[in-house]
């Protein structure tokens, strides 16, 4: 069997499948939404003073929370699935391992307001973000999402869709206990 | 009941499938007459079981049957019956049966038309399509059953997707189907002459046919789905780059050359290497297609829902029919060798040129589209590729392509030497050029540097295909539906450049706020929102905007855009409307309500847009044309010496 | 339920830029500026739907894009400092023309290499052919 050229065609489509056969070992079920794997994962928090949802004149900033473990959780009212993470953060906040600091995502202060009193606040503090440039600045592209900052402000993890107490015990509380 | 039956079906055409596959092949490579025989039988049986089968299906769907799953998840009662019978292949398990069930038309048509096949190389053709229908079978029984019943019944269905719920859209799929599956003719005809070990221009002369009408369905398909496109989602775009849209791309470029190629092999003995390969290669792209829109490798619009286990199994299918076949290209190829010449201005040379750059543009598409999948899994990061990388890209080939296809149209076989079409192709050349630049800087106004190369080669194209013709019929000679065919599909090519480069170059469009009685200015037109009205339909209720179109004082056109609401899925859709006609479309969309009666529109002005879908037909007209030919239908005496050393003579008396 | 709720949010994207105005903002008063703007946002991807740019979706998303490329504009920054700003953030799947670096370059120096290659695959095949000229010497219509 000489090697010539028209064994190309015949590699080449092998090499191809071999590629498919690996993305397919390692694909995780389903499609719908492709996960976009954060870029600013190991940078700096990008910091941040914004409104509180609960009074305007008070600010809130990420500052306030260096050198504690923050959760930052986006949400909205009209966001379904957040509606389903609501009590998991409360969760989250009786145990009292991080602050949960709230971005209210594109959304309006009336509405934020009046779903935190009628199904509990689990925020340290809730900064509203109607026009949503601090959530720009988070490679947030919809809600809700999670982000991970440990006590030096950076950004160790970000979870995109709704936080469940799986996802929490995996991806974030075994990152705040591994650390201490 | 029927489905059981259905279901049943397919099981026993799978076996026919087998025997089929094993008839067909083993059967010549044994000589076996009886085997041989037995190949035909076999077709008809699968074919009959297999529309038995698709025909309870539709059935199911028709008569609302909610206990099979299929129908559940994608049909609906409220459903329009057109509609239902389209859903039956709007779905993996349904479109799978429909594949199956296309591949046996095709196999049957075969079976039907090719009686002046020898014996054994129809087997073996029939033997090659009979293995892929027993995969296909195999894979649809085992994960895909269309006929799966629920545990539970439920009252009613989910609904077709309301995008979905179009015309267009019943008839692009099955066209696009009949299309690349299609080309499973021209691979098995490959196949068997490999197998063979035979390939001369009597084969070329056979296969030639199949592909040309495979490849007129492929294309009315793809123009079909643009089409859709175009007038469904509403702000005028007709090719997204999207990854499924290119996944069928690839296949029509590869089948074009592949067409062109096997004129070469036909009349010459060439190219024997090239044809051989474009004929694997355009059908391996048709399964590489069915495997990407199906296995979650790429999320698009168009993707079935997701199953990397599915994928595996397509793709352990693909590797055995794709390898098989470049396996028997490895091992026969280097018999093909012809001793025939042809010179650098020659047909030949340029149909050489056409291979290689249609090679190459379908090569960066398939870069283009495999690059995000190959970023993410080689850890590279997350990628994506779009319109601005797939457009300049492909231009890359294309524009020499469309320059070489004015000239090459003129070029004798073997010599070439221009000779007296030199001056017929530099007048023609002058006077595109003439006509290229008034249309682009002249009418259009020069928006974009680009158009005037555009024009020029689309009005080269059309002017140099219609001088032969013209000259022929002057002459009072007669012409062939070959030649007819090649100058409809070239002067179709011609149009779809000059609308493509002109509707996208010149187009307007804006986002406007209108108040009931306020209007826009536009290209020349003013559009005016005039009111609103309740509306409704089968099973949506909507509200409608009346937008009259005037140009100076005369009213053109009333755009009727709408707001739809689907009663099932609850989905809001908007209706595009378009006011067409040969200069221009008009279009108007409905954005969102402002409060107060007044509403936000998309409206744009699209100059020449109808040429796009013009070219397109008269591409596929040609097509059909070319594969009516005569010489296709009269006997053709096989060659007697062995065409495998010298440069094959057809020997016969054919043109 | 994932998936479910995935080709939802996938479908919702497709009819949501049928659902509202596209871009509500009145064009940059410099024509060049209005060029660039126009450009950029079809360069960019929005994250939140199958495929399309930021210009042609009017999902809340895209709009916030569409609000920053606008300031980022008028703010006098070049278009690399606004797409790299959002790459930063967001990383190279935002972008619909993939950057030129290292990894991609194979992307878009393909053409033109497989356009050298083709015409050298011509130039030999062609080369052989007239050779063959010579010795052949059928007749051909």
């Amino acid at each position: 069997m000489r090697v010539n050229r028209f064994w190309l065609p015949l590699v080449g489509f092998l090499v191809l499948a071999g590629v498919f056969f690996v993305a397919l070992k390692r694909a995780p079920t389903g499609g719908g939404e492709r996960l976009v794997q954060s870029v600013l994962i190991g940078k700096p928090a990008s910091a941040f003073t914004l409104p509180s949802v609960l009074d305007p004149a008070m600010p809130v900033s990420l500052a306030d929370f260096k050198g504690r473990w923050v959760l930052l959780n986006v949400w909205a009212t009209w966001c379904v699935e957040c509606r389903a993470e609501h009590q998991v953060l409360l969760d989250v906040q009786r145990e009292g391992k991080v602050a949960i600091v709230g971005l209210d995502y594109k959304d309006e202060d009336p509405a934020a307001n009046e779903w935190l009193q009628r199904l509990g606040n689990p925020y340290d503090a809730v900064a509203s973000d109607p026009e949503g440039r601090v959530a720009l600045d988070y490679g947030v592209y919809g809600a809700p999402e999670n982000f991970l900052i440990d006590p030096n402000g950076v950004i160790v993890h970000k979870h995109i869709g709704a936080l469940t107490s799986e996802v929490w015990r995996r991806d974030f509380q075994s990152r705040v206990d591994g650390a201490s | 009941m029927l489905p059981e039956l259905g279901q049943f079906a397919l099981i026993l055409a799978m076996l026919l499938a087998f025997a089929q596959a094993f008839f067909g092949i083993a059967g010549p490579a044994r000589r076996n007459e009886r085997w041989i025989a037995a190949t035909a039988p076999a077709v008809a049986g699968q074919f009959v079981l297999t529309v038995f089968a698709f025909a309870t299906l539709v059935y199911a769907f028709v008569h609302n049957d909610f206990t099979l799953r299929s129908v559940a998840g994608h049909s609906n009662s409220a459903l329009p019956v057109y509609f239902r019978v389209a859903a039956t292949w709007g779905h993996h398990e349904g479109s799978m049966l429909f594949w199956i069930l296309v591949l046996s038309i095709w196999t049957v048509a075969v079976a039907a038309f090719s009686r002046r096949l020898p014996r054994a190389f129809q087997a073996r053709v029939l033997g090659v399509l009979g293995v892929l229908s027993a995969g296909f079978l195999l894979f649809t029984l085992a994960t895909s059953n269309p006929f799966e019943r629920l545990d539970r019944l439920l009252p009613d269905g989910v609904d077709l997707n309301p995008v979905l719920q179009d015309f267009a859209l019943t008839i692009h799929p099955p066209m696009l189907y009949v299309g690349y599956v299609g080309f499973s003719v021209a691979f098995a005809f490959a196949c068997a002459a490999m197998l063979e070990g035979k390939l001369d221009q009597t084969w070329a002369r056979w296969t030639r046919p199949w592909t040309t009408v495979a490849w007129m369905f492929l294309t009315v398909g793809i123009a079909l789905g643009s089409w859709w496109a175009y007038y469904e989602l509403g702000w005028g775009g007709w090719w997204a780059w999207d990854p499924v849209e290119n996944a069928i791309l690839m296949p029509w470029l590869l089948g074009t050359a592949l067409i062109h190629s096997l004129a070469v092999t036909d009349k010459r003995g060439l190219f024997k290497s090239w044809t051989l390969l474009l004929a694997i290669g355009a059908f391996s792209f048709s399964l590489l297609a069915t495997f990407l829109v199906r296995s979650g490798v790429l999320t698009s619009v168009h993707s079935f829902a997701a199953d990397p286990g599915r994928g595996i199994f397509i793709l352990s299918f693909l590797v055995v029919m794709i390898g098989g076949a470049l396996a028997l290209y490895v091992w026969r190829a280097p018999l093909l060798r012809s001793q025939a010449g042809f010179d650098l201005v020659s047909r030949e040379a340029f149909l050489l040129y056409n291979n290689i750059l249609l090679v190459i543009a379908t090569f960066v598409i398939f870069g283009g589209n495999m690059a995000p999948f190959l970023s993410d899994i080689l850890g590279l990061g997350s990628l994506s590729v779009g319109p601005p990388y797939f457009n300049p890209t492909f231009l890359v080939s294309m524009i020499p392509l469309l320059a070489l296809v004015a000239i090459g149209m003129h070029a004798r076989w073997k010599r070439g030497n221009l000779g007296e079409s030199r001056r017929v192709l530099l007048v023609s050349l002058g006077t595109a050029l003439v006509l290229g630049l008034a249309m682009a800087i002249g009418i259009y106004g020069l928006h974009d540097v680009r158009a005037p190369l555009g024009t020029l080669l689309g009005f080269w194209i059309i002017l140099s295909s219609l001088v032969d013709p013209i000259d022929r019929l002057r002459r009072r000679l007669s012409l062939s539906a070959a030649v007819v065919g090649m100058t409809l599909a070239h002067v179709g090519l011609g149009l779809l450049t000059l609308g493509i480069t002109t509707t996208e170059s010149a187009r307007v469009e804006r986002d406007v706020a209108l108040a009931p009685g306020q209007s826009a200015e536009l290209g020349g037109y003013r559009f005016t929102f005039v009111k609103t009205e309740a509306a409704e339909g089968p099973n949506y209720d909507a509200v409608r905007a009346d937008v009259q179109v005037s140009r100076g004082d005369r009213d053109v056109a009333l755009l009727q855009p709408e707001r739809r609401t689907y009663w099932v899925q609850q989905t809001a859709l908007a209706e595009a409307a378009l006011g067409v006609n040969f200069r221009r479309d008009l279009l108007a969309t409905m954005g969102e309500s402002l409060g107060k009666g007044a509403w936000s529109f998309r409206l744009q002005v699209r100059p020449l847009m109808s040429l796009l879908w013009l070219g397109a037909a008269l591409m596929a007209l040609g097509g059909l044309c070319a594969a009516t030919d005569r010489r296709y239908r009269q006997a053709v005496r096989s060659t007697a010496t062995d065409p495998l050393a010298s440069p094959a003579r057809a020997g016969s008396a054919v043109t | 339920m994932r998936l479910r709720a995935g080709l939802a949010l996938a479908l919702l994207c497709l009819l949501a830029p049928l659902a509202r105005a596209i871009d509500a903002a009145p064009p940059l008063e410099d024509p060049v500026q209005q060029q660039r703007y126009i450009a950029l946002i079809h360069e960019l991807r929005c994250l939140k739907c199958q495929g399309e740019n930021i210009a042609d979706t009017p999902a809340l998303f895209a709009q916030d894009i569409r609000r920053q490329v606008r300031e980022m504009i008028m703010a006098g920054k070049s278009d690399h400092e606004i797409i790299d700003y959002f790459v930063e953030r967001y990383g190279e799947i935002i972008l619909l023309k993939p950057r030129w670096s290292a990894k991609n370059a194979w992307l878009w120096l393909a053409p033109g290499v497989f356009l050298v290659f083709g015409g050298f695959v011509a130039w030999r095949v062609v080369r052989a052919r007239q050779a063959l000229l010579e010795t052949d010497t059928e007749d051909v219509a």
